[in-house]
């Protein structure tokens, strides 16, 4: 958010007394940041005399006082809490007008100036940004948290690490509590920025005047890698530290402030995702403290605090966009979907969601219910099964190639264990969304978790292909549960998705060839389960086989379309071949 | 007693080690490994922000088909008419 004058002036006019306002505002002028912002709103600096752009920078100094609490907090000396929140606000839009600006390649000469004198930390920009997060002003804190999460990826490459090392400590400082919501929050955006394309809303006056000097920039300047990277190291050696500190504070008293732990919910999250783009050797020390959290989910936490919980467990358990395609699974997400399948086996966990906000079972209460962070459970175990039947087959399907009999023997054994643990957890999940939600009690799991995520398709797909690996790891064994395989039904999840989507080629072919869902993994394994278990899979669908076959064929034709005018965005190849075999499997049972 | 929760020996170590040296296609944004290239193609693709559709009159591209849609009216409210 960037703040502009008028709307500075009516966040100012909501909270503070009317006379401190007044007496600033004979004092001061303003007019240097407004003619800067409405500048930078032409996205051009050039009109704009140099002393004027420079001259908010000259001579700040940051004063220090105990507050209302008796934390100590800072100011910015002879100047408003309006010219603060202006000036704030001028630097984010600045840094913002900046990474746009490279982005596109040519950039306005004097933007570029001012930009690379604050970097070069001509006017101490980032110690006195830093001090206004104990400003008392809870608006001044915010605006200038946004303003250095910007200055950071404005700068880049030439950030220099003592900044993020000093911000990392800003985190555990205990002078004032904005402080540790305030750096985190500022890494958590550094973390989870993107380089990406602009709005289309944004770009049919997006060029600068014609008068503007604009310089061309590489596109080695582009990439915020190495900021995210510098901040990921920084932050490393405080964060057992911090880890600690939300640790206590979760698990001995009821939260008090839900937005703090959010917040280094969500910048934790961030660091381990895969769309962070940070490699995983940086991020291995973020998964050691796991477990200890999965420990503090219970009634005492709040609701929101749960779904930020699930958030971070769903993105370590990376499955549709990660584990799925690997054949060896790193040690961490095992550990963590093996303690999820115990917690919900023998500890009870399901029956902790506080899906009514209330007490007791499901949170008690009355009304709707809390069905996102219902869901976000449901996804959880989907994901702790499936990671365990994966980690299982990978074993010991490596064992048995290279080993003796009996060895493959004990890994059918391990399977059946396996197997015993997943039905009694299935168990406990299926009857615990039939108690929150109104489903037929005959409806399968592979149904209802269609009917559940219909309305967010990533997680659907990703519980799709859950259900499917978890089916097809587990019919690898000679006398695998039937049960299981009904309950799990590739057929019927199937047929449940493409009713949803009203048997649209166009909706799964957009599904295709975006990335946000893992459409493309499911659609590969459900056509290879489909021509290796056909027989089954025909009776399975009864009378809906040939609308199903019907859909894929039109999807076939679709994509053979896109290919022959070089339309198509990757290799769709191994899928194409799957289509035309299943078709011919069809063909061949309906002459 | 109970299989799942699987305690992490020194043999589980090495077989870990082994299956490592197996992989080896490695992705360019993170460094996890894969056996399968196609199985690489599909776990990079979630870490890039796609631009897939492109506007056949400019060439801008767009992760999604109504961001192009809204492109396209952009160019019919000025005048273009391909």
């Amino acid at each position: 958010m960037v703040l502009t004058k008028d709307k500075a002036a009516s966040v100012a006019a909501t909270d503070e007394p009317a006379k401190k306002k007044s007496k600033f505002s004979e004092e001061e002028d303003n007019s240097d940041l407004e003619s800067l912002q409405s500048a930078l709103l032409g996205q051009c600096l050039c009109p704009i005399p140099e002393s004027v752009i420079r001259r908010p920078f000259q001579g700040l100094k940051i004063l220090r006082h105990e507050d209302a609490q008796g934390y100590c907090a800072t100011t910015i000396a002879n100047w408003s809490r309006d010219r603060t929140l202006l000036f704030v606000s001028a630097v984010q839009l600045l840094c913002e007008e900046s990474i746009k600006q490279n982005s596109r390649g040519l950039v306005c000469s004097k933007i570029s100036d001012i930009c690379e004198a604050l970097v070069r930390n001509r006017y101490g920009l980032v110690e006195y940004l830093i001090e206004l997060s104990a400003h008392s002003d809870r608006f001044v804190s915010f605006a200038s948290g946004r303003a250095l999460s910007s200055f950071f990826i404005a700068s880049r490459s030439h950030v220099d690490p003592r900044w993020l090392e000093r911000l990392a400590e800003n985190s555990l400082s205990t002078t004032h509590p904005q402080k540790m919501s305030f750096s985190l929050d500022v890494m958590k955006r550094i973390t989870e920025w993107k380089d990406s394309e602009e709005h289309p809303l944004d770009e049919r006056d997006h060029l600068p005047p014609a008068s503007c000097h604009l310089l061309s920039v590489s596109d080695a300047e582009l990439d915020s890698s190495q900021i995210k990277c510098l901040c990921v190291k920084a932050l490393e050696a405080k964060w057992p530290a911090i880890v600690e500190k939300f640790d206590r504070l979760l698990a001995t008293t009821p939260t008090r402030d839900d937005s703090t732990v959010v917040t280094f919910l969500g910048l934790w999250e961030a660091i381990i995702s895969v769309k962070a783009n940070l490699s995983i050797v940086d991020t291995k020390p973020f998964y050691v403290h796991l477990a200890n959290f999965v420990a503090l989910l219970s009634s005492r936490i709040s609701p929101i605090v749960w779904k930020h919980m699930l958030d971070l467990f769903n993105e370590v358990l990376c499955y549709g966009s990660t584990l799925a395609l690997q054949d060896m699974l790193a040690e961490e997400p095992c550990s963590l979907a093996h303690l999820i399948v115990r917690s919900v086996k023998d500890w009870r966990l399901l029956e902790a969601i506080p899906f009514r906000g209330g007490s007791g079972k499901f949170g008690g209460g009355s009304g709707d219910g809390d069905k996102p962070l219902l869901k976000k459970a449901v996804l959880l175990v989907l994901k702790s099964v499936a990671v365990t039947v994966k980690e299982t087959r990978c074993e010991s399907s490596s064992d048995s190639s290279s080993s003796v009999s009996s060895e493959g023997e004990d890994a059918d054994d391990d399977m059946a264990v396996i197997e015993r643990s997943i039905r009694e957890v299935l168990r406990q999940l299926d009857s615990c969304v039939k108690t929150l939600l109104p489903f037929h009690p005959e409806t399968p799991l592979a149904q209802w978790v269609v009917q559940l995520f219909s309305d967010q398709d990533d997680a659907l797909v990703e519980g799709m292909v859950c259900c499917l690996d978890v089916t097809i790891g587990l019919s690898h064994r000679e006398n695998a549960s039937q049960d299981l395989k009904k309950v799990l039904s590739p057929a019927v999840s199937l047929a449940q998705f493409l009713r949803t989507v009203s048997y649209g080629d166009d909706v799964l072919l957009d599904l295709l060839v975006s990335n946000e869902t893992c459409f493309l993994l499911y659609l590969l394994r459900v056509l290879k389960y489909m021509r290796k278990n056909w027989p089954e899979f025909v009776s399975a669908c009864s009378n809906e086989l040939g609308d199903i076959m019907g859909v894929f064929s039109r999807l076939r034709l679709a994509i053979e379309r896109l290919i022959a005018r070089s339309l198509f965005p990757y290799n769709i190849s191994p899928v194409l071949r799957l289509l035309e075999k299943c078709e011919q499997l069809y063909d061949g049972a309906n002459p | 007693m109970f299989a799942i929760m699987q305690v992490e020996t020194d043999e589980r170590r090495e077989f870990r080690r082994k299956m490592r040296a197996k992989c080896e296609f490695v992705c360019k944004f993170c460094q996890r490994r894969f056996t399968k290239s196609y199985n690489l193609m599909i776990h990079e693709r979630s870490h890039k922000d796609d631009v897939t559709f492109t506007c056949e009159i400019c060439g801008k591209t767009f992760k999604r088909q109504d961001n192009l849609k809204q492109h396209r009216c952009g160019w019919r409210e000025s005048g273009w008419n391909p």
